[in-house]
This record gives C-alpha cells, sequence and structure tokens, in this order.
C-alpha cells in the first residue's frame, strides 16, 4: 500500500471511528477492562516472582537433634546434609543464637509480641543446622530427608506456608486467565461488530469505490486502521492506569507498611512496565488487527 | 473493445437474462442497448463490469477474457472503464467537488492533479460554481452531469451508462447525450442503455435491440419506432 493510501485509510478510520462513538467506546471500554486485568495480573505474578526469588536465597530450614547426640554424631550429621547436591550451606547454631535470630527476624519492630513470649524460648534448649537450599522447589524432599535422619528430633520448615502460597498463586492464576481469556474474546466480538456498523454505513461508498476500481487494501484499509486505533487505545490507558497505580502501590508500600517491608519487596515500575507496557500494546494492537481482519475479509470479500 | 462470444447468463433462480449473446464493440463506436423492462440490459453492462460473470460463453473486455481475470487485477480492468447509473449513486456526505474528486482518489491519484482535472471536469458539465454544494442541494439533470463528470474523472477508454436520461426532461436529457458524445468525440467507447426513443432516434447511431435476452436487432444508424 502506498504511502497517499495509508494516509488516506488513517483518516477515514478516525471518521469511522468518530461517526460510530457508541460501538467503538464499548470495544475501548472492554479493551481496557481486559488490558488492566490481564496488567494487574501479570504485575501481581512478576511481583511474587520477584519475592519468591528473593525469598529463595533466605529460606532456610532448621534441624533440630536429641538431646543424647554427641558432638561427633551432630558434627557427622552436618557432614551428611552437606554433600546432598541440592543443599547450598550448612551452618551450626545454639539454641541462643537460633531465638535471637527468629526475633529479629520475625518480630522486628513488635516488641509487645516479642514480650509475651518473655524468656521462654519456643525453640526449646536445643541446637541446630540451619541449612540453605540451592533451589525451593527441592525443599519438600529434603525435608522428607532430614526426617529420616536418625537422632533428628524435628525439621522445622517453611513449607507449608510456601505451599499455600503457592496453591493460592495457582488459582489466582487460572481465575485471571479464564477471565482475561473471556475478556479478550469478547474484545474480539466488539471489535468486529463496530467494523460491521462501520462497514454497513459506507455500503454505498464502497459500492462505488468498486466500479470505479479501488483495490481491495484500498477499500479494506480505514476498516483495518479503524480496529488498529481502537485496539491502541484500548491498551494505552489500562497502561496509563496501572503505570499511576503502581507507583500509588509503592508509596503505600513503603509508608504504610513499613514493617513488612523487609520481605515485601516489589519491584520498581521501570523493571516491570519495560514488560508490561509492550506486551499491552502488542495485544491491543493484536485484538484490533484480528478482530478487523476477520471482519473485512468477511463481508467485504477480499 | 467489448466482445460477448455466446454469453447466456443465468440467474440463480433460474431467470435467463442473457440468451446466448454474441456482440462486438469496437474502440471508439457510441452504442445504444435498448429493449423492453426486463429485457437484459443491466445485465449486459454489469457483465462487461465483471460484476456478475457468465453462466456460460466468453466476456472479453478490453483485450482481457474477463473469465481469466483475478480479484486483483479487475481494479485496474475497472479503472479504464467509467459508469453512469440511473440513480447517480452519489456520496450525500461529500461536496460536489469531493464526490469527483472521490473517484480519483481511490485510484491514488496525486491531490494537485485531481485539483485541475476536477476544476475541468465541473467546467466542461457546467457545474463550476456548484462545486461546494451537496448532492441533495442539486437538480435530477444536475446530479446526473455530476455522476458523469465522476464517470469520466478518469479518462475511461470505455464509457459504461445505465438510462443516463431516465429521470430527466428533455433539456437535461439532450445535455446529458451533448457530453457523452463529446466523450465520443474524444476516443472514449461509449455504451448508452436507454428507454427514450427520442434521444436514440435524434442520434443516430449504433442501435442494438434485447429482447428476452436475446439479440433481436443491430443496426447501425439506428431508429427506433416504439417506445419501450
Ligand atoms: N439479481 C437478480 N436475481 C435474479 N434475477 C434477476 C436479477 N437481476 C435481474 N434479474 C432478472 O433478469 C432479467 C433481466 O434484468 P435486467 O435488470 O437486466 O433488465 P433491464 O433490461 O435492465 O430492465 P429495466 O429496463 O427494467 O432496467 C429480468 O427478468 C430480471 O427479473
Ligand atoms: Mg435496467
Amino acid at each position: 500500500m502506498s504511502f497517499k493510501a495509508l494516509g488516506y485509510s488513517i483518516k477515514q478510520g478516525f471518521i469511522n471511528i468518530k461517526r460510530n462513538k457508541m460501538f467503538s467506546l464499548a470495544s475501548v471500554g472492554t479493551m481496557v477492562a481486559c488490558l488492566f486485568m490481564l496488567g494487574v495480573f501479570l504485575g501481581i505474578l512478576i511481583n511474587f516472582m520477584h519475592i519468591l526469588k528473593n525469598a529463595e536465597s533466605t529460606v532456610t530450614i532448621s534441624v533440630f537433634f536429641n538431646k543424647e547426640l554427641t558432638p561427633e554424631q551432630i558434627a557427622d550429621i552436618g557432614k551428611n546434609i552437606k554433600e546432598r547436591p541440592e543443599v547450598d550451606s550448612v551452618e551450626y547454631r545454639t539454641a541462643e543464637e537460633a531465638w535471637k535470630m527468629f526475633s529479629e527476624e520475625y518480630y522486628a519492630g513488635d516488641s509487645d509480641l516479642l514480650a509475651s513470649f518473655g524468656d521462654d524460648n519456643p525453640l526449646g534448649d536445643s541446637d541446630s543446622y540451619l541449612v540453605t537450599l540451592k533451589n525451593m522447589k527441592d525443599q519438600e524432599e529434603l525435608t522428607k530427608y532430614l526426617n529420616n535422619i536418625t537422632g533428628v528430633r524435628s525439621v522445622n520448615s517453611p513449607q507449608s506456608t510456601m505451599e499455600s502460597i503457592n496453591k493460592l498463586n495457582g488459582i489466582i492464576s487460572i481465575t485471571s486467565i479464564a477471565l482475561i481469556v473471556i475478556l479478550f474474546l469478547v474484545s474480539i466480538f466488539l471489535i468486529s461488530n463496530t467494523v460491521v456498523v462501520a462497514i454497513s454505513v459506507r455500503r454505498e461508498e464502497i459500492a462505488i469505490m468498486r466500479y470505479i476500481g479501488a483495490s481491495d487494501g484500498f477499500i479494506s484499509g480505514p476498516f483495518i486502521v479503524e480496529g488498529v486505533i481502537i485496539g491502541t487505545i484500548g491498551a494505552i490507558i489500562p497502561v496509563g492506569l496501572l503505570y499511576g497505580l503502581y507507583f500509588a502501590l509503592l508509596k503505600f508500600v513503603e509508608e504504610d507498611l513499613s514493617g513488612m517491608a523487609s520481605w515485601l519487596q516489589l519491584m520498581s515500575p521501570n523493571q516491570i512496565f519495560i514488560y508490561l507496557a509492550p506486551i499491552c500494546v502488542v495485544l491491543g494492537i493484536g485484538i484490533g488487527l484480528i478482530g478487523s481482519i476477520h471482519t473485512v475479509r468477511k463481508h467485504l470479500k477480499v | 473493445m467489448v466482445d460477448f462470444n455466446h454469453v447466456t447468463m443465468v440467474y440463480p433462480g433460474g431467470n435467463k437474462a442473457i440468451d446466448d449473446l454474441n456482440l462486438k464493440i469496437n474502440n471508439g463506436e457510441f452504442v445504444f442497448v435498448v429493449g423492453a423492462s426486463g429485457s437484459g440490459k443491466s445485465t449486459l453492462l454489469k457483465l462487461i463490469l465483471k460484476e456478475l460473470s457468465p453462466s456460460e460463453g466468453r466476456v472479453t473486455v478490453m483485450g482481457n477474457d474477463l473469465s481469466t481475470v483475478k480479484s486483483k487485477g479487475l481494479p485496474l480492468i475497472r479503472r479504464q472503464m467509467g459508469v453512469v447509473f440511473q440513480d447517480f449513486r452519489l456520496l450525500k456526505d461529500r461536496t460536489i467537488y469531493e464526490n469527483v474528486a472521490f473517484a480519483m482518489q481511490v485510484v491514488e491519484t496525486p491531490k494537485r492533479d485531481i485539483k485541475i482535472r476536477v476544476n475541468e471536469l465541473l467546467s466542461m458539465v457546467g457545474l463550476a460554481n456548484k462545486e461546494k454544494a451537496y448532492p441533495d442541494e442539486l437538480s435530477g439533470g444536475e446530479q446526473q452531469r455530476v455522476a458523469l463528470a465522476r464517470a469520466l474523472a478518469n479518462r475511461p477508454k470505455l464509457l459504461l451508462a445505465d438510462e443516463p436520461t431516465g429521470n430527466l426532461d428533455v433539456d437535461n436529457a439532450n445535455e446529458i447525450m451533448k457530453l457523452l458524445e463529446r466523450a465520443n468525440a474524444r476516443g472514449t467507447t461509449v455504451v448508452v442503455v436507454t428507454h427514450n426513443m427520442d434521444v436514440v432516434n435524434s442520434m443516430r447511431k449504433r442501435v442494438i435491440t434485447l429482447s428476452h435476452g436475446i439479440l433481436v436487432k443491430d443496426q447501425p444508424e439506428g431508429y427506433i419506432s416504439n417506445e419501450f
């Protein structure tokens, strides 16, 4: 298509949208909802993975021993654990150290809660190994292995928390994906309908164009442009909204949730939007193209 | 220019609109097509335009066997034809100027050339002062002249007109015929479908008569005696 024809198509595409405000608005609105939800979902997912990755490097498994074990036996167990391929490091920790560290990490800034424990060390008076994993996915297997070592009294791993977070993550993902797929289909359907209306408004004009000898590309150009414009607007709005909201969220986390901030490390907006913005725009334009090209093929028989 | 070779056109539903037609129209000719209502005149034009494809036989236009023309090639052939419809078919939301310019726009003529040519055409059909008017603000004869200006915009080799004087009074009808004759004098082959006996008889051109889709008469410098 020539430059001139492209200019014509763009101009006529905008005219189509102006003539057909209701349908265009409905299409844009649905796309905004669709891509906004996708953005929220992706934002959560990207941050979630980020947090998990941070957590991976810090998550440790505590291994406690029976009291009657000799220091040699304990050292042996430590050596065996260390030899496991999935283990990153093993550290020996006395009961006092463990309690101090635990209380600092989990009750930081909450002295009331800490005080309620009094002088009771809930970890008992046993020493432990602190095992760090290379990869968190091996956690379940390693826990099983540790539990089976004779002389080990108990294994304390954050497994159940991780499991429920993973489960929640799964539920959120499936629901979001289902919703997004539905909204995508609705978006395509609405854009298609918008283009059908635009074509029917221009029926006469199209017939005349055909008699005059306009090429198929020239005839269908404005309608495809119309779809792409709707798709692009429908993508830019949610990206803008998400950007604003994300800033607000970051501020909220920083100011009001500073107590949790040690593990709630959100990514910077730029880190996220470098992925999110192109994904949304490509999807928006893609939906616009699919919706309009499909319709133009069907209704203009080009 | 146009060649019908044993062409039969049966519409879906079984209406036989053209029946084994053989017809040759030469370069530079001026031809009237007459016949009763339903005799197949419009169908004949639609076959030349390849708006319809014949059930049997072959239509050749400007050397192109239309049955072998692909949808990509069709616009290129149509650009060399101009069409005038009985009902004008102007775009109501565009001015007279824009209506004529539109024909040149869709074949991607540079803007400057469009301006020169449209002004020239509007003066030729006597509507230079109405270029900013909308079709609804014009009389039937004026609208028909706009339609003719549009059909001539791309300097067609072949001009097809389906009842171009159908709704017009005698003066307007003669005006249109004069314009068609002038286009013909400049080398455009003209095919005019008409019911108008006076118009045909005043011009003394070739007349082709159709009846139930059959070519029943083909007279050079024809004269018709009965109004269809
Ligand atoms: N789209 C169509 N489907 C079925 N039959 C059609 C169609 N168009 C025309 N016909 C039939 O084909 C025959 C020829 O029609 P056509 O329009 O060519 O006649 P015409 O000579 O132009 O008539 P008129 O002078 O009234 O315009 C008629 O019997 C008509 O009913
Ligand atoms: Mg007719």
